[in-house]
């Protein structure tokens, strides 16, 4: 039997085989494309408000104002805030203030040794409500909106039920995690039966950022390899691989979590699941945030695809808040598609930023969406 | 499958495999087996580290060299500094802004009894 191959099929063969010479010898180029990617990180203009510890207000002001409160946005704790404004054309922040919307963004940075002991308390009725005060302050605005993204978002839920929204015009919700018992595996990871987080915070102090960044890449096991193969076929694309490798910059590169803060997630968060099933948090001193205490208007902004934040976890916001009027959506994208204004099919997902100017110009008349 | 482009096929191929892997590696992380070796594993680690962080500090004050918890304590010290100072700011902030809108108030104030002045004058010149 003779077997015979096509011409086209050699000539394929030969180019991929090429490509592929070609790949394994790119290893400095793609070094050069990862240090521009980083020299373009985080490039909307910006001045900063103050320091406190290792945390810093930073205000970036619109061309023009469009007339809304201005808006303080609030990142995850354990990963770094530039992914709000990754990149020029891919930043939450950058669409923003193309609508006129004034912002500001408290930075979480680096916990310190002492830092490792301060309470989730010090980090809510601390260091963000003087974010909040300070944003008043600076823009001149007697009520703002706050904008919370990931674990950002269940910082500013609480935020906003222990001082039942004092200074606040609205809320905002983004891809943010309220029922920590889902069908995720980070849920799965905490269970108080196999993970002991007393031993991890006495031992460690602030969670390392090794850690994270060990444990993550479990969450999508094949995910580095699809990382490598997607580098292999773009390899002469570069402005892609700019965009990619600071992604990945941002995915790989996380930031240590400071060690009270973590002990208190995990226990009331993951194992107790206070938030969702009593619709309360209770801070270290005793003081009790209740959700029903929330009443400005609130927009829950959801990803069918989120694997950090299942949807279901977002979700369930909306029937907590029983004394403010929220107005929930789902958008069939993942965890980043909102911060970074496209999804992982290169589709645009700015039209969602759009739903938070209105829902800024709509929250002025209050309960524009109905209590629940 | 197109059998007819080795290069699709191979395409598919990789992601039947991808998939499948992923499955099987999450099901193999969930199991009750994995999680209690991998928590043995890390209690251990853990001990050891503070085992030999407890050796360490009484080497560290030998030496006369601060350790992490000296390092904390400093750390904390200046925090309290550096938050004091921003509550003055913001004092000093909430004062000023008193004062210019107490000023704004009586400019106008003053303003309006000026005139009652000049009617006086103007009646006992008058």
């Amino acid at each position: 039997m003779k077997f015979e191959v096509p011409d086209e099929v050699l000539k394929q063969s030969a180019e991929e085989y090429v490509k592929f010479l070609n790949f394994l010898g790119s290893g400095d180029k793609l070094k050069d494309l990862r240090e521009e990617a980083r020299r373009r990180l985080s490039p909307t203009p910006r001045t900063l408000v103050y320091q406190e510890h290792s945390t810093a207000l930073y205000h970036y002001k619109p061309a023009q104002k469009a007339g809304l409160p201005p808006l303080l946005i609030i990142p995850s704790l354990v990963n770094k805030p530039c992914i709000m404004d990754l990149l020029k054309g891919q930043s939450f922040i950058e669409g923003m203030l193309a609508m006129g919307i004034e912002c500001y963004m408290l930075e979480w940075g680096t916990p310190t040794a002492a830092q490792a002991r301060y309470p989730l308390r010090q980090y809510i009725l601390g260091y963000l409500d003087r974010a909040v005060r300070r944003t008043r302050m600076h823009s001149g605005a007697a009520k703002i909106s706050l904008a919370g993204y990931c674990l950002g978002g269940a910082l500013s839920v609480i935020y906003s039920a222990a001082t039942q929204c004092r200074d606040l015009h609205s809320l905002i919700a983004m891809v943010t995690p309220v029922n920590f018992h889902d069908r995720g595996l980070l849920s799965y990871w905490a269970k108080e039966d196999h993970f002991d987080v007393d031993r991890i915070v006495d031992t460690w102090g602030n969670v390392p950022a090794d850690f994270f960044s060990a444990s993550f890449p479990w969450l999508a096991p094949t995910a580095n390899i699809k990382k490598v193969r997607t580098i292999y076929d773009k390899q002469n694309d570069d402005d892609f691989l700019i965009e990619f490798l600071a992604l990945d910059m941002w995915i790989t590169e996380n930031i240590p979590f400071p060690g009270e803060c973590y002990r208190e997630i995990i226990r009331q968060g993951y194992q107790k699941n206070t938030l969702a099933e009593e619709g309360i948090w209770t801070f270290d001193n005793g003081e009790v945030a209740r959700l029903s205490d929330i009443t400005v208007p609130v927009l829950i902004q959801a990803a069918t695809y989120d694997h950090v934040s299942p949807i279901e976890s977002c979700k369930i916001l909306k029937s907590l808040l029983t004394r403010a009027s929220a107005k929930e959506s789902e958008y069939p994208i993942g965890h980043l598609g909102l911060a970074l204004g496209k999804d992982g099919r290169n589709q645009s997902t700015t039209e969602y930023w759009q739903e938070i100017y209105a829902f800024l110009a709509n929250a002025n008349g209050k309960g524009a969406y109905g209590t629940n | 499958m197109d059998f007819t482009d080795p290069f699709q096929m191979q395409k598919q191929m990789f992601k039947t495999w991808e998939k499948e892997m992923n499955q099987a590696v999450e099901k193999f992380l969930r199991e009750p087996a994995f999680m209690q070796n991998l928590s043995k594993n890390m209690q251990q680690a853990l001990d050891l580290e503070r085992m030999i962080q407890s050796h360490m500090e009484p080497v560290l004050r030998k030496m006369g060299l601060p350790s992490q918890e000296d390092f904390a304590k400093l750390a904390h010290n200046l925090h309290m500094a550096e938050t004091r100072a921003l509550d003055l700011e913001e004092k000093v902030h909430l004062l000023t802004e008193a004062v210019a809108s107490l000023k704004t108030a009586k400019a106008p104030a003053k303003k309006a009894a000026a005139p009652k002045k000049t009617t006086r004058k103007k009646v006992r010149e008058a």
